[in-house]
């Protein structure tokens, strides 16, 4: 029974057949490399691992942008959730506004038409008798 | 090995490791950079990228069973 040559005895490290796997290494080390691989069984098994080891951290690196469209939902949910507070801001504050306006300059304005004579039924036909007035031809 | 795992899992464990070894990963398997441009991003010399990259997976792997452990621990 021939023995085996000593270089196939020896298993290789996994920093080689790393290299092996990233094309990093030259034409003659990595056809040692590949002879080895298809007679030992236990480096072809790392070398697989390695293999696959690399595709799995390209897939989770590239993947990590797939999740885009749920992170966008959870977006517009939270701005769904905003908007609400901000139409009731919007609005409250549009309440507030005309509640200001109307007690701050209608309501005194009013009091003092109302004081003058020209309260709003009065101011009505004041201005319905000046139009008829004017129809007439009489000032 | 990390290959039962799933991306999930790879990304968590990711984000657990330290900058540098995390750079080195990304550098090479999503930038796709070449030996030689991770050796110039990193100031290291070219042949220790690849010492580099094997340290940073060895990392990786201790994350994910650091990851494995402490979801079993959360489960029981």
């Amino acid at each position: 029974m021939s023995e085996l040559p000593e270089n196939k005895m020896k298993h290789l490290d996994e920093m080689t057949l790393l290299l092996y796997v990233e094309r990093q290494m030259d034409r003659a080390r990595g056809l040692e490399v590949s002879a080895h691989t298809q007679e030992c069984d236990a480096c072809r098994t790392l070398l697989r691992a390695l293999e696959r080891e690399s595709r799995l951290l390209t897939r989770a690196m590239l993947e990590e942008d797939e999740p885009l469209p749920s992170r966008l939902a959870q977006f517009q949910e939270r701005a769904r959730r905003s908007m609400q507070w901000i139409w009731g801001l919007v609005f409250g504050l549009a309440a507030t506004g005309v509640y200001a306006l109307y007690t701050g300059y209608i309501q005194p304005w009013q009091t003092q038409l109302e004081q003058a004579g020209f309260g709003g039924s009065n101011l009505l036909g004041l201005l319905i008798f000046r139009a008829q007035c004017g129809k007439d031809g009489n000032p | 090995m990390i290959e039962q795992r799933t991306s999930e899992e790879v990304r968590k464990a990711l984000d657990k490791m330290a900058a540098g070894p995390r750079m080195a990963l990304v550098m090479r398997y999503y930038s796709d950079m070449s030996y030689d441009e991770i050796a110039d991003a990193l100031g290291v010399r070219r042949a220790f990228v690849g010492v580099v990259l094997l340290r940073a997976r060895h990392e990786l792997r201790q994350a994910l069973e650091g990851n494995a452990a402490l979801a079993a621990g959360g489960a029981s």
